[in-house]
């Protein structure tokens, strides 16, 4: 396999996380960074040897073969384009988009143009996640019947730094913490058919209570709790909640119910993770243990869509799963709004699981 | 108060509970029992020391102020209807109908004749349902916003002698074990005013298990798998599973969260059991110390309707809360049938909480 080179455009919070989970792989080096704000670029390509750009300048360099976008989720769609109509194949963080056009048109650009567009999370790549994935290939616990997956908290504004845009449009917990979750079932149990929801917008206002931004009103713009199901192509129900109102709870993240015994799966939101069972009329939990690497970060996705670039093959983290679980995100929506059942549209495969026993930083046999 | 005299209607498995369970109250006296099974109901009546009837015979009886039905569900609405037609006073087990045009018989005849139905569960009289609804009326979490409620089970075919009924309609997990679960929320946090469901038919026969019936085959006419949310009247979200199709899971009961805390509600199918508060912005659960007795058990609601007889003051597990019940658990059938929210048409008042403090076998103050 080449190495092939990577840019990315967006130098926030989540940017220093891409380069230490890209590093350990060998089929990607990320080389160049973007940002709207040049100094942050300059500052951040410093700290991590490598160079800074204009976006336009980044997009215009033929030794960059993928861009990952790290921009805001609203400027996702847009960015993303970009990245495609210069040449390049474009990675993005979650959401896709923020809107099922958006999303479309984007999948049907990377499509025309022969690239790859690939999208977080990956975590479902990880070794917890993927050991969970490898337990019901086996049949462990029978063909899945049900599942539940919750998220629940009380919002960012006691912590974040900058929390007014976890409430405006193309965020909320259904949208920041709902692509984890809803990767996480698809991976595990295949395509969404429909869903039903009730949503509320709890608070018309939150007051950020960090000690930088203490007292400062954020105003709310989208629903704060979700609380919906969804029904699998298989036949499966998935009870699931996201949730930024809610100051404690008991919970489990996700648990996957099999005809012949239960699976309870470690949080989507990390690589690693226990995965256990209970089997039967036994009764007992029992761990499994790891068939897969759980020293995977976030940037495991495109070094993923680096080996499918070479060898031509799928990728997992996939623009076409990623619009999957945007379908899923606004019908959950629509559902609540119009008090009816929605039909999904988008239909997906799930992505291949990965072999087991690879070395550290292969993702390839 | 005066003693009043009450007669057993159906000498099955729970009619030793309610012996048990009425004992203790002076406000009424277990004194007859009848059952289709003339044998049963002479060796129940020589057992517990009461008086054996036809059924006829025990609603005949003059000095028999109310008659507790404890008949089996398809049962129910016949025979509480030949009880009031009697001049008596109703209790029955849940549910008060298998579905609503039944139950609003029942109701209707009640209200006509100027007769109490009461109907089972009354377990959210009990000491940990009551100081559950004492924690959330002294505004200790703040409004309730949103709540979840589980039961999930892999069916009673595995113990119960007689499992054949719980998969025929009338049973189902939502029939079984939902008015326990919504009878508690209705309490908690008053009427529901639509719901949204996706529900399942997981087998298409269930094989028993239990020593009684090892290897028949149980044919399923009900949804096994009921995955809801309820919309309160207030604009809480309850998310809702009940489930027979499920080997092992991480639910809690109850769980209710409000603006200003979250908490957790012991298992609403048992008088006792600890609630626990978690405050906003903390992160330790503690338990809540009992403000009502958990000495007491099933029946407790037949003596509040004693005292509530004699007083004219409302009774609280009440045939209005049973049908809102069951309008909630009809409709969340009807939900998954046609795809689309269904509005509960009935509502009602809160139940009144129990005063704190009560003297063990004393329901008023």
């Amino acid at each position: 396999m080449q190495t092939l080179n990577v840019g990315i455009i967006g130098v926030g919070n989540i940017a220093p996380a891409y380069i230490r989970g890209c590093a350990p792989f060998d089929v990607i080096k990320i080389v160049a960074c973007a940002d709207i704000l040049a100094d942050r670029a300059a500052a951040f390509a410093a700290e991590h040897g490598i160079a800074s750009y204009s976006v336009d300048d980044l997009l215009a360099r033929d030794d960059i073969d993928i861009v990952v976008n790290l921009t805001i989720p609203a400027a996702h769609a847009e960015i993303s384009q970009s990245i495609i109509a210069s040449g390049k194949h474009a990675y993005s963080e979650k959401p896709l988009a923020i809107d099922r056009g958006d999303g479309e048109r984007l999948v049907q650009a990377a499509a025309a143009a022969g690239l790859r567009l690939g999208c977080a999370p990956d975590t479902f790549l990880g070794g917890g996640l993927q050991t969970a994935r490898k337990a019901i290939d086996e049949g462990h616990i029978g063909q899945p019947v049900a599942a539940t997956a919750f998220f629940m908290a009380h919002g960012p504004e006691a912590w974040h730094p900058n929390p007014g845009i976890f409430y405006q449009k193309g965020a909320g917990p259904l949208f920041d913490m709902g692509p984890y979750y809803f990767t996480a079932l698809v991976n595990l149990m295949g395509p969404v058919a429909r869903v039903a929801a009730s949503a509320r917008k709890t608070f018309l206002e939150r007051v950020a209570t960090s000690e930088a931004l203490m007292g400062q009103r954020l105003p709310v713009e989208v629903n704060t709790h979700i609380a919906g199901a969804l029904e699998f192509e298989s036949g499966a129900i998935a009870s699931v909640i996201t949730s930024f109102d809610v100051w404690g709870h008991h919970l489990p993240e996700i648990e996957i119910h099999g005809a012949d015994g239960s699976l309870s799966v470690p949080d989507p939101n990390n690589f690693d993770g226990v995965v256990r069972a209970v089997r039967g009329v036994a009764g007992d939990w029992t761990d499994i243990p790891e068939a897969h690497s759980t020293s995977v970060g976030r940037g495991a996705g495109v070094a993923d869509m680096a080996y499918a670039i070479q060898s031509g093959r799928p990728h997992r983290a996939s623009g076409e799963l990623a619009f999957h679980v945007l379908d899923i995100m606004l019908s959950l929506e629509e559902a609540a709004a119009q008090g009816r059942r929605i039909e999904i549209g988008s239909a997906v495969k799930q992505p291949a699981a990965l072999p087991a026993g690879l070395a550290e930083g292969e993702l390839d046999m | 108060m005066q003693t009043l005299n009450v007669g057993i209607i159906g000498t099955g498995n729970i009619a030793p509970a309610y012996i048990r369970g009425c004992a203790p109250f002076d406000v009424i006296k277990i004194v007859a029992c009848a059952d289709i099974l003339a044998d049963r109901a002479e060796a129940f009546a020589a057992e517990h020391g009461l008086a054996a009837h036809s059924v006829g015979d025990l609603l005949a009886r003059a000095d028999i102020d109310i008659v507790i039905n404890l008949t089996i569900p398809l049962a129910h609405a016949e025979v509480s209807l030949q009880i009031l037609e009697a001049g008596k006073h109703v209790y029955c087990e849940k549910p008060l109908a298998v579905d609503r045009d039944d139950g609003v018989r029942v109701v209707s005849a009640a209200r006509t004749a100027g007769l109490r139905v009461g109907c089972a569960p009354d377990t959210f009289l009990g000491g940990g349902g009551q100081t559950a609804r004492k924690v959330i009326d002294d505004g200790t979490i703040g409004k309730p916003v949103a709540a979840t409620a589980f039961w999930l089970s892999r069916g009673h075919e595995r113990w119960h002698p007689n499992a054949g009924f719980y998969y025929l309609k009338g049973g189902g997990p939502h029939f079984d074990m939902g008015p326990y679960y919504l009878t508690a929320l209705v309490n908690l946090m008053g009427p529901v005013a639509r719901v949204s469901s996706a529900a399942r038919q997981t087998f298409s026969e269930r094989v028993a298990t239990s020593e009684a019936l090892k290897g028949q085959r149980l044919p399923v006419e009900v949804y096994t798998h009921v995955a809801g949310t309820l919309e309160f009247e207030s604009g809480a979200i309850a998310s809702v599973i009940l489930s027979f199709d499920v080997w092992g899971n991480h639910l809690p009961e109850i769980e209710i969260h409000g603006e200003t805390g979250s908490l957790s509600v012991p298992d609403p199918n048992r008088f006792d059991g600890d609630a626990r508060l978690l405050k906003g912005g903390t992160s330790d659960w503690a338990d809540v110390p009992l403000t009502h007795s958990t000495n007491i058990g099933r029946g407790a609601g037949v003596a509040d309707m004693a005292y509530a007889i004699q007083s004219g003051r409302p009774h609280r597990a009440s045939g209005e809360l049973a049908f809102h019940v069951l309008d909630i658990m009809q409709a969340l059938d009807e939900s998954t049938e046609q795809g689309r929210h269904i509005e509960i048409k009935s509502s009602l008042d809160q139940p009144a909480a129990l005063p704190a403090g009560l003297p063990d076998n004393e329901l008023d103050a």
